[in-house]
Formats: structure tokens, sequence, C-alpha cells
């Protein structure tokens, strides 16, 4: 009797240890204690608008405030936002528009080279704004890039989401960059998109497009289809006075853009 | 019970109790136009067809106007405000709280939280010059220490054989970069992130953002700005004039100020009050200059018999120099203030031995940050001196002059080059 008593107190005991050796690894862990301490208010899958609107909460000039922004397609690829009921009149490759932050914006893309006969959807939310030096607001606005292959995709029948955000200087990537071509970071499905970009930076705008196709004949009357339509401002120009000094070279710049700054003789 | 249910002795009845009610809503019908949105004041400052000016006491045209008018129905509609261009305007620094724009001539600057530092946010500007994070040092064999991103230092050999650091000061550019992350769903899932859209919307978390935003009120201290320390006559002391002479001498250096160097502090090394203003535009570096770090009361401007007044009136408070104090001051302005990838800016650096003694092997040393890039064959030094640069821990680099002949008392010098913005 005395021997098997022995023998499960040693088990017992060994079984004790074992727990206990566990709770203090798990405890003294580093990966316990770098666990992430932020608590994330919102998440890439939110409805859009829900992002923005919350971050109007934070205080500050914020609302009423038109951000800049410039969306850029391929050539050949046409860009209409939705403006009081109807896709108005499209704009080629390029679209530059004020737009405030919490709201969201209906675009169809159509146009698409290969693809003529599909159409997109996409839609724009600002979920933060900059802060330029008075005057220079549409110089430095926010771009957002409409790949070919993102609205390839699009057409098909994926979902694509891009977090757009502002680089963060003291972690920048110490390469150039090509203002045409926006450098982007692939996200699985299974992480949050932005908050891999509220870690690498301040996220301040959302481009969602792909799996769905709207009936127009029903919802192009359909405030919902379009968000409302908020109020939008468009900038056929640019409204900033370039800068001679400090560009790369001046003869590398289209010449188009030289006839667009032409001086004209100030009338009454 | 329905009408065609009624009994007959009571039709007549019903029959008499409908058409009563129909008379009735007939009459009080008129009635309800001054619910119509067209009937305000502006809607009748636009005078319907036929009606004429109305004027008080003309008997016939108010004849005219009592006549019912035939609008037509329209849909009311809501038209946003067009062109809100006063969202652009700079709110007024020192405000306590948000107030919407008034689109007044424009103020000193764009809005800022109180208590943080401008230029604001930080993210959206990259830096170049002063001394960040470590405190740079210099061993006795030269070797430079502590050299981080954005510093711009210079430092020379004492008389009796110290080896002295001057940092510069900070000059910001609004230089925003974009990325983008991307995450591409297939039709497979589409369902379930409909539903974690519902599932994740906790409300319970605004509280904690509240919280964030009250820790993040960061109040730096307010600099007690101790500018009674600097007497006026250790700004004479300073700010000697220069012959132009001596601060243009170069062999290879291009003999023609730049428009920003428009300052007689960068031409001759001569600093006037008058220029505060336009220098703070360039440097934006006045939160540096008065901080502890900056050892020079040139650019503070402001007189020791101003700050007794302030706080402890009567006394008189001097700070002079010893005498023989080597001292270097190191200067620091950009071409713009903003700009785009792509873009060049120039940078002029200033030195001046404003000391009371000769200093040897001045060598400034310029660390870049990593959204500048140097421009191959751009560096110019008005004095003579040994030019190089070595690679960085940002994939960019670090300039280095030595200048070979010492500094008298007085004497200083230009250096220009240029950085593309990636």
């Amino acid at each position: 009797m005395g021997r098997p008593l022995r023998n499960s107190v040693h088990k017992l005991l060994i079984a004790l240890s074992v727990v206990a050796s566990g709770v203090v690894s798990l405890t003294n862990s580093t990966a316990w204690g770098q666990r992430a301490a932020t608590h994330y208010f919102h998440s890439g899958d939110l409805p859009p608008g829900a992002i923005g609107r919350g971050q109007l909460l934070r205080g500050g000039p914020a609302p009423g405030y038109f951000q800049p922004v410039e969306i850029t397609a391929p050539q050949g690829v046409l860009i209409s936002p939705a403006v009081k009921g109807q896709f108005v009149e499209p704009r080629p490759n390029i679209l530059r528009a004020g737009m405030l932050l919490g709201e969201v914006y209906r675009f169809r893309i159509s146009g698409i080279p290969d693809h003529e006969a599909h159409e997109v959807f996409p839609t724009v939310e600002v979920v933060s704004r900059l802060h330029p030096p008075p005057g220079q607001e549409t110089r430095f606005p926010i771009p957002i890039q409409l790949t070919l292959e993102d609205l390839v995709m699009a057409a098909s029948g994926r979902y694509i989401v891009r977090v757009i955000y502002l680089e963060d200087p003291t972690a920048a990537l110490p390469l150039a960059q090509d203002p045409a071509l926006q450098r982007y970071f692939e996200v699985p499905a299974g992480q949050d998109p932005l908050k891999v970009a509220d870690e690498m930076g301040r996220p301040v705008a959302i481009l969602r497009m792909g799996s769905r196709v709207p009936d127009l004949q029903r919802e192009t009357t359909n405030l919902g289809f379009s968000y409302g339509e908020p109020p939008v401002l468009f900038y056929e120009k640019q409204i900033t006075v370039p800068r001679d000094s400090g560009l790369e070279e001046a003869a590398a710049r289209d010449p188009r853009d030289l006839r667009r700054y032409r001086r004209v003789p100030v009338t009454r | 019970m329905t009408l065609t249910q009624i009994p007959k002795q009571g039709h007549h009845a019903a029959r008499w109790l409908i058409t009563t009610l129909v008379a009735a809503s007939t009459f009080v019908a008129p009635g309800c136009r001054a619910m119509r949105p067209d009937s305000s004041p502006e809607a009748l400052t636009t005078a319907p067809a036929g009606a004429t000016h109305r004027q008080i006491g003309d008997t016939a045209t108010e004849l005219t106007l009592t006549k019912p008018t035939r609008y037509p129905v329209q849909r009311v509609t809501y038209e946003p405000p067009s062109l809100p261009q006063a969202a652009f305007a700079p709110i007024p620094p020192g405000a306590d709280q948000y107030c919407p724009p008034q689109g007044g001539p424009a103020a000193e600057g764009p809005w800022s939280p109180d208590g943080l530092a401008r230029p604001w946010p930080i993210d959206e500007y990259i830096w170049d010059g002063g001394d960040r994070d470590t405190l740079v040092e210099v061993g006795n064999d030269w070797t430079v220490r502590g050299l981080d991103q954005e510093d711009t230092v210079a430092h020379y050999d004492t008389v009796d054989g110290r080896v002295q650091v001057t940092p510069s000061n900070r000059v910001p550019i609004y230089a925003p970069r974009f990325a983008a992350v991307r995450q591409i769903h297939g039709p497979e899932i589409h369902q379930s992130r409909e539903g974690l859209a519902a599932a994740e919307r906790n409300l319970r978390l605004r509280s904690q953002d509240t919280r964030q935003l009250a820790s993040a009120a960061l109040q730096p201290e307010q600099v007690v700005r101790e500018h009674n320390l600097r007497s006026p006559v250790l700004m004479r002391d300073q700010t000697r004039g220069l012959p132009i002479a001596t601060a243009l001498l170069p062999s290879g250096f291009s003999n023609r100020f730049l428009p920003h160097e428009d300052l007689l502090l960068i031409q001759r090394g001569t600093y006037l009050a008058s220029e505060k203003a336009r220098l703070t535009e360039l440097t934006r570096a006045a939160l540096i200059w008065s901080s502890d770090q900056m050892a020079q009361a040139v650019i503070d401007g402001v007189t020791a018999h101003l700050a007794q007044d302030s706080y402890v009136p009567g006394e008189t408070y001097n700070y002079e120099l010893p005498p023989g104090k080597p001292r270097l001051r190191l200067v620091k302005v950009a071409s713009q203030s903003e700009a785009l990838p792509g873009e060049i800016i120039d940078f002029t650096l200033r030195f001046d031995n404003v000391g009371e003694q000769k200093i040897g092997n001045v060598t400034i040393v310029d660390s870049l940050t990593t959204r500048l890039e140097y421009v191959e064959g751009s560096a110019q030094c008005s004095l003579k001196a040994k030019f190089g640069t070595q690679e960085n821990d940002g994939d960019s680099l670090v300039l280095r002059w030595e200048i070979d002949d010492p500094l008298d008392t007085g004497a200083g010098g230009i250096i220009r080059f240029k950085c593309r913005v990636r």
C-alpha cells in the first residue's frame, strides 16, 4: 500500500511542478510582455464613412475642410464622380477634387483598357487631412492611384481596399519615389489594412472598389448608393503658382503646363 | 361598418355628414398657403407675372397683389454651400478650440493644437539641422560620435586645445510622401466581411479614444525665457561688422547670392533685428533659438530691460562673456519651405567666429535625413576647405567640410549644397 501511495504523490508533485513552470514561463515570456498595447477604435472593414466620421470627433479644424485629393488612372480611363443624382461628365485620367472628411464619394470608372465593356464604381473616403502651408493646399493633394491591375481585378469581382497613408518621415524608405507609381504593400486577407497602415504612418484616405455591380436603372437615383452625394469641389487647374526654382529640370516639364500658366492681361 | 352597410333610415344623414366634411375641407385648404416654402420673404422678392411694384398707400397695386397667384409646385431641394474658400483660411493661433474660419486676412500660420510645437503635424515635414537625440561629441582625434540623421554641427579647436561642438538651427521642409496598403478579397469571403463590419462596431471604445486624446495633450513646459541674461553689450560684441572681402574669398565659389540668402546675416554675418522675421521664416527655428540648446543670443533680439520689467522690477541682470571665450555661430537656411518628391532644395550654412579668440580646425558636418539625397557636385564653400561624404545609417550621406585655415575673430564663410527630396 505504501509504494502506490508514494508513486501517486510523486506523480502529483511532478504534475504540479510542470504546471508551475509553465505558468512562470508564460508570465515571464517576452511574447506576453510585448503584446500590443494599442486599442484600435477603427478597423478596415467598417462600413464606408464610419472611420472618417469617427475622426471628426477628435476635434480640430476637420469639419468643413475640403481636403484636396488627386485621383489618377491609366491612360484612356474615364473618371466620373456622382453629383446631384448622376455621374457627371467624365474626366480623362486625372481628377482633382476637394473632399470633406467623413463623407464617401462614389465614382464611375469606365474605358478600362482591354475591358471597355466593364465599369467599376469605387468609393473614396478621406479619414484625415493635411496641414500644408497656407496657399499650398492644392499643391499637396492626397494621391489616390487606380492601377490597371486593381481595375481589372475589381471588374472581375474582387473586392479591393487601398488604405493610403502618410509616411512617417523618420521611418521612410530611403528610396526615391516615382510620383506616377505609388508604393504599396500587400496585406493578406486575415489582416487589417487600416492597422497595418497605421503602424507605417498616418492613414489619410481609403479606396474601396469591386465586389458589387449596381443596378444603374434603380440605384443612380438612390442616394444610398452614392452616399448622399456630399459636396465636392473640383479643381480644374492647379491653383498654386508653380515655382521656377527648385524644380529638377525646367525643360523636362510638359510644355502644356507652360501654356496653362500663361499670363493674361488683367482687365476690369 | 361600411357605407354600403348603413341602414336606409341613416343613409341620408351619413351622406349629409360626408358632404359637410368635403365642404369644410374645401374652405380650410386655402389657409394652408402659409406653409408653402415659396411664401417666404425671399420668395416674394421675385414678383409674379402681372404684378406691379408695391408701395405703401398704393391701393391699386395692393389690390393687384391680393389676387390669388398661381405658384408652380417646386421640389424643395437643398443646395450645399458653394466654394467654401474660408475653409482654407488659417485659424488664428492661440485659439483654445476650433472655430469656423472667417475668411479674413491670412493670419500667422495654419492651425495647430495648443501646447504643441510648430510646425505641426511633424509627420508632414522633413527636418534638417540641429543636434537630434544623442548629443554629438568629438574626440581629440576628431572622431565624431553621436551624429544622428538630420544633425548639422560644426566642431573646432580652441587655442587652449579644447574641441568645441556647435549645432545649427533646424530647418523644416513641408514634404509629405504617401504610400498605400492594399488588400484584395475574393468573392468567397465577401459575406464574412459584411458580418464582421456589423459585429466589430464597439461603441464602448469611444471612451478609450477620449482618454487617448487627454494623454496626448503634450504640454511642454513653457520655456522660461531668460532673456535678461543677454545684455545689449553682448549683442554688440557678437554682431560686429565683417568686411565682405573676408567672407567671400573662395576659389570655385559662385560669387552670387541666392534669393533665399538675401540676409545680412548670411552675406556678412551681421545680425540685424529687422531681419528677424524673414530669418524666422527661412529657418522656422524660433523655438530652437529660444531653447537651452542654443547658446547664441544673437537671434533673440530681446533686450534685457524688457525682461526685467516683466519679472523683477528694479533689478538689473548683466551677463558678460569671459574674456577670450571661443564661440562659433552656425546658421542654416533653405531655399523653400515645402517641396514635392523630386524637387531640389538649396541649403546654405553660414558660420562665423563670434567669439573672442581665433579658432582652428573648423569642421562642419551635416548628416542628411533619409528623405534628402545630396546632389553630386553641388557643394560649395567660400573658404578653402576639404569636402568629403560618407554614408550614414539612413542610406543618405554625411557631408563634411574641413576648413583649412583658422578663423580669426569675426571671420566667417558660407557653405552651399543641394538636395533632392526623395
